[in-house]
């Protein structure tokens, strides 16, 4: 890990429980974490070890039960809606398993949303939203619906629409899971570009494949991290069979 | 804008994809708003604005004679003048009388009906001509010295084709000429709420429109309707005061023919005896009915847009995850709202269209000129649009905020969808009140149908079936007393001897038809009245056996028979009232009372009937024989035992062939001629049956789409108690339980709302009980019924679930 990149992200004794019926679910317990700008860092774990509940705090989609979240150094944690909706429009751009685009709207619509929400001039949002949609390869496909997509396609778009307001961070939950291998590995490539880009990517995985392909690895089970592992380390591991 | 702009965009691709929601929306919406914007012209023509043409209606009121038992009559000429040239809270007084005349011009006569009017009419109303001048108070200072009419705007264009010559023309109204001096402006009808008017006539021509000599100078004679308007700056019970004050000053300088008697003055929209009167109180129940309907419709739009809000939950979280706000995505979702509201707007206009004509074509036989005047413009149009805009916000609010409210994280996911407690408690709450909703419309249908019921069964005191009527003017033809006699002598002589006739005779008012009543003091033979009180009564004029004919039951003594002719002692039947309060030992045959300077003996008493209205209280009757004291207004009996119908024919014939300028109208059976009667009751019935049953099958639709999306919800759950041994009769069980609770809760509110609503409703039912309990035990079965059929679709599908797909449900 390059230590002289600024903390983009902090998370600081974070927990979340759930209450159900009045019994408490502790999906995260004093997790410690940091990302900084222009990694590319996993998330792994098992089924109910709470990645996905991970993800949506760092995406400022849920709020911490406990502990502090920085976002460029300034705490997040006691923004009102609205302000945490301004930043998840600025700041963040998010990559999710099911792909979530909009059926009812075009490839174009679903890639320009975000900037609609930022009240950009058409013209402008125009030019970016076609721009997005070029770098992921699918600028010949702007008019179609979602549904004359394949899910690679569908996939490739919600990246677009993920890069398209040039977020902070960009945050995968599970990219590939409903893709065949070729197209997982289509996206994880189109992943790997974007980094080399300079842009910062937070994905959840189950998949080690897939993990191998970040500069660090943090699992998590059971709400907590047990380890992280650069991935220099992890692939020397691999060779030489350590665990 | 451009945001607002994208969002209709996007909120027609969204309903485009969704046409059942659409045509649901719509034709609710339509059917609602339509009613709404009905109503309001209804109210407008008759209760906001009855007289259309004049200037500044809400300083016009209506004055009422009150008498000693505070009934309201109308005012005599000199009653009225002395009012006029002395009151000073009002800015002017005017008096009028409308009357059916016989108008010929260029060869040709017709029936027409005109207004004759105090000299400063058109002054006080702010009306002036379209052509030529109106009335002035120089046209109306000497009794038979002013043949001039003023003619309406419609008969100008139809008699006269528009001829803007017409001034100075003379017509013959009554066989009488009168000059032509203007014509009213289009917009003006007359005074007289719900009617057109051909003409107006000075009020000293009105011994060439009313029988029975001068009434100028009778002061105990009452028969003009009286309107003030109210000097600037001064209250309507100020103005009451001071004409209570003029009244009782007149009344002691007349001594006893205006003993008791004030004046009660009321703005026009509740004005007694006006069309207001007849058909304010239905129009304000069709009102709350409306809104009723459509709040209705807005819950059951509500609901669907709730259940379409969680089906969209996943677009929804996608939005906010980009950055949406709140905000945003409410203001999307309300904006799909707005555009089904306008789409139901502009149908419910295309609705309000046909419907604004409804109350006319209600409306009963009727001699008058009947013209409501409702009518679809600029005005109703914006009606609609507020009415739409309203629903949108209320059908389309709720759900937009708590569909922009979801979890977002885990709606993102591929989990299974699940609703907040907070929006099924809101959905279950919708149907709770469509079921509450219906159950009042429904519930006030009833009382109006056993009212109607009742009313069909209640003995009037005499028997209507079986009678046909025809109305006869002899008057506007030239008849004289002499002629008049004879006239009717052989009328009803050959009537009685048309095949199927069993009896003939006539009647000067027929009793619950619109010719209203008259009044008259009189002074009873050893009668001591009480200090304050005035012997008075309602009076009729009758031909030989018309007791007999209506089979109104004679008590004692004798009716009234051909041997009561001009030369014979002045007689009379009273009924049992009169009999009981003037000659209360109960010796009422053979006593005597005085009219004017002539005596009356009481040769009978005819059993209580019912003569003005449905509910009247019982008052003071006497009925005085037709060749006793000429009229020239009568209308035609013919009882028969098969249907009266079948002499519509063979009367108007008869008359012709007695006298081919003598024209019948009304020519109807005297069921249908009494109509009126019960009019508010069948309208009232049919009307909210119609909205009641409307509101059921809106709140069955909301029913099944709760019951059918609970079962979706729980088909892992049904699943699950199937494969652990549960019957397919448990199943239909435990979703027929969730639909009882919601329709046993809606029962319980609407019931207890409907009883309420019941005493409000009190004055309309005429005797029903409130709480009738037919009426509601009818309305409980019904919703049983139609909630049974709701749910049981949903249960039985609930059934058919296949245990092993459901237990791999998501």
């Amino acid at each position: 890990m390059n230590q002289n990149r600024e903390a983009l992200i902090r998370l600081d004794g974070v927990s979340k429980i759930f209450l159900t019926d009045e019994v408490e679910t502790h999906a995260l317990s004093g997790v410690h974490l940091e990302i900084r700008q222009g990694e590319y860092v996993a998330i792994a774990g098992p089924s109910g070890c709470g990645k996905s509940t991970l993800l949506a705090i760092l995406g400022l989609l849920d709020t911490a039960s406990e502990g502090q979240f920085l976002l460029h150094g300034k705490p997040v944690t006691d923004l009102s809606a609205a302000e945490r909706a301004r930043l998840r429009n600025r700041e963040i751009g998010f990559i999710f398993q099911s792909f979530n685009l909009i059926g009812d709207l075009s490839v174009y619509e679903n890639v320009e949303l975000p900037l609609t929400y930022r009240g950009m001039r058409a013209a402008e949002r125009k030019e970016r939203a076609m721009k997005a949609l070029e770098r992921v390869g699918m600028g010949h496909r702007a008019k179609h619906l979602p549904s004359q997509l394949s899910g690679g396609q569908q996939q490739r778009v919600a990246v677009a629409r993920a890069l398209v307001g040039e977020p902070s961070i960009l945050l995968a939950d599970e990219p590939t899971g409903n893709l065949d291998s070729r197209n997982g590995e289509a996206v994880m490539e189109l992943l790997r570009d974007l980094h080399r880009a300079g842009s910062t990517i937070c994905m959840v995985t189950h998949d080690n494949r897939f993990s191998r392909h970040a500069e660090r690895s943090v699992h998590l089970f059971d709400g907590r991290v047990v380890s992280e592992e650069e991935a220099a380390q992890a692939a020397a591991e691999a060779t030489t069979g350590k665990a | 804008m451009s945001a607002l702009w994208r969002d209709l965009r996007q909120a027609a691709r969204a309903l485009r994809s969704n046409p059942g929601l659409v045509a649901l929306a719509t034709l609710s919406l339509a059917l609602g708003i339509g009613a709404n914007v009905t109503v309001f012209t209804w109210a407008r023509a008759v209760l906001l604005e009855p007289f259309p043409g004049v200037r500044d209606q809400g300083r016009l009121v209506k004055a009422l004679q009150t008498d000693p038992q505070q009934e309201f009559v109308s005012f005599s000429y000199p009653d009225y003048r002395d009012l006029r040239e002395q009151a000073r809270t009002v800015s002017g007084l005017v008096a009028l009388r409308q009357t059916a005349a016989t108008l010929g011009a260029d060869g040709t006569s017709e029936r027409a009906w005109v207004q004759m009017v105090s000299g400063n009419f058109f002054e006080v109303l702010g009306v002036d001509a379209a052509l030529g001048r109106t009335l002035a108070p120089a046209d109306d200072q000497v009794p038979e010295g002013h043949p001039v009419v003023v003619i309406g705007h419609a008969l100008w264009q139809r008699r006269f084709g528009g001829d803007p010559g017409v001034v100075g023309r003379t017509v013959l109204l009554n066989t009488r000429p009168y000059t032509i001096v203007g014509v009213a402006p289009a917009s003006f009808r007359g005074a007289g709420t719900g009617l057109v008017f051909d003409g107006w006539v000075p009020m000293m021509m009105q011994m060439q429109f009313e029988p029975g000599g001068s009434r100028l100078d009778q002061r105990g004679h009452r028969w003009l309707d009286v309107y003030a308007r109210l000097a600037p700056g001064v209250s309507l019970e100020r103005a009451q005061a001071e004409l209570n004050v003029l009244s009782a000053r007149i009344a002691a300088d007349n001594q006893r023919e205006t003993l008791g008697r004030g004046v009660a003055l009321f703005p026009l929209w509740r004005a007694p005896r006006t069309g207001a009167a007849i058909l304010g109180p239905i129009i304000m129940v069709l009102g709350g009915i409306c809104a009723l309907v459509l709040l209705l419709a807005c819950a059951n739009l509500a609901s669907l847009l709730l259940a379409r809000g969680v089906n969209r939950r996943r677009e929804i979280a996608i939005r906010l995850s980009l950055g949406a706000r709140r905000g945003d995505v409410a203001r999307q979702l309300l904006v799909e709202s707005l555009l089904l509201a306008l789409l139901g707007g502009v149908a419910g206009v295309f609705v309000a269209s046909f419907g604004v004509g409804l109350l006319e074509a209600w409306a009963p036989p009727t001699p008058f000129p009947l013209s409501i005047g409702a009518e679809i413009d600029a005005t109703a149009i914006g009606v609609a649009a507020g009415v739409a805009l309203l629903t949108a916000l209320l059908f389309g609010l709720v759900p937009a905020l708590s569909a922009a409210r979801p979890e977002t994280a885990d709606a993102l996911r591929d989990e299974a969808t699940s609703v907040t407690g907070g929006r099924t408690r809101l959905r279950h709450g919708l149907v709770v009140a469509q079921v509450a909703l219906s159950v009042l419309l429904l519930v006030a249908a009833g009382l109006f149908l056993r009212t109607l019921q009742r009313l069909q069964s209640t003995d009037l005191g005499f028997e209507p079936r079986g009678v046909q009527v025809a109305s006869l003017e002899l008057f506007t033809s030239g008849y004289d007393r002499e002629r008049g006699f004879a006239f009717y002598r052989e009328l009803v002589e050959r009537a009685g001897a048309l095949p199927g006739v069993e009896q003939a005779s006539l009647v000067r008012r027929v009793p619950l038809g619109f010719g209203g009543s008259s009044s008259t003091a009189f002074e009873v033979e050893g009668y001591v009245a009480a200090k304050d009180e005035e012997s008075w009564g309602y009076f009729n004029n009758v031909g030989p056996g018309y007791f007999s004919l209506m089979r109104n039951e004679i008590v004692q003594g004798r009716e009234i028979t051909a041997d009561d002719r001009e030369d014979a002692p002045g007689v009379a039947v009273v009924n049992e009232t009169m009999a009981a309060r003037y000659w209360p030992g109960g010796e009422a045959v053979g006593g005597r009372f005085r009219l004017g300077e002539k005596w009356i003996t009481v040769v009978g008493v005819a059993r209580n009937a019912t003569y003005r209205d449905l509910g009247e209280k019982a008052a003071p009757w006497f009925f005085l024989p037709l060749y006793q004291g000429y009229r020239p207004d009568m209308t035609l009996l013919l009882r028969t035992a098969g249907d009266p119908a079948a002499l519509a024919g063979p009367a108007k014939s008869l008359v012709r062939q007695l006298d081919p300028g003598i024209a019948p109208y009304s020519v109807t059976t005297l069921s249908a001629f009494i109509g009126a009667s019960d009019f508010r009751q069948r309208v009232g019935s049919q009307l909210l049956g119609l909205f009641g049953a409307l509101g059921l099958l809106l709140a069955s639709i909301g029913l099944y789409g709760v019951l059918s999306f609970q079962v979706a919800r729980r088909t892992r759950e049904i699943g699950i108690r199937m494969a652990l041994g549960s019957s397919r009769g448990e199943v239909v069980g435990l979703v027929l339980r969730q639909g009882a609770g919601l329709v046993g809760l809606g029962l319980a509110i609407g019931i207890v709302g409907a009883a309420g609503l019941a005493l409000l409703l009190r004055s309309l039912l005429l005797g029903l009980h409130p709480w009738d309990p037919l009426a509601f035990a009818g309305v409980v079965a019904a919703l049983l019924l139609a909630s049974f059929f709701a749910c049981f679709v949903p249960a039985r599908r609930a059934t058919r679930v296949d245990p092993l797909v459901a237990l791999r449900h998501e």
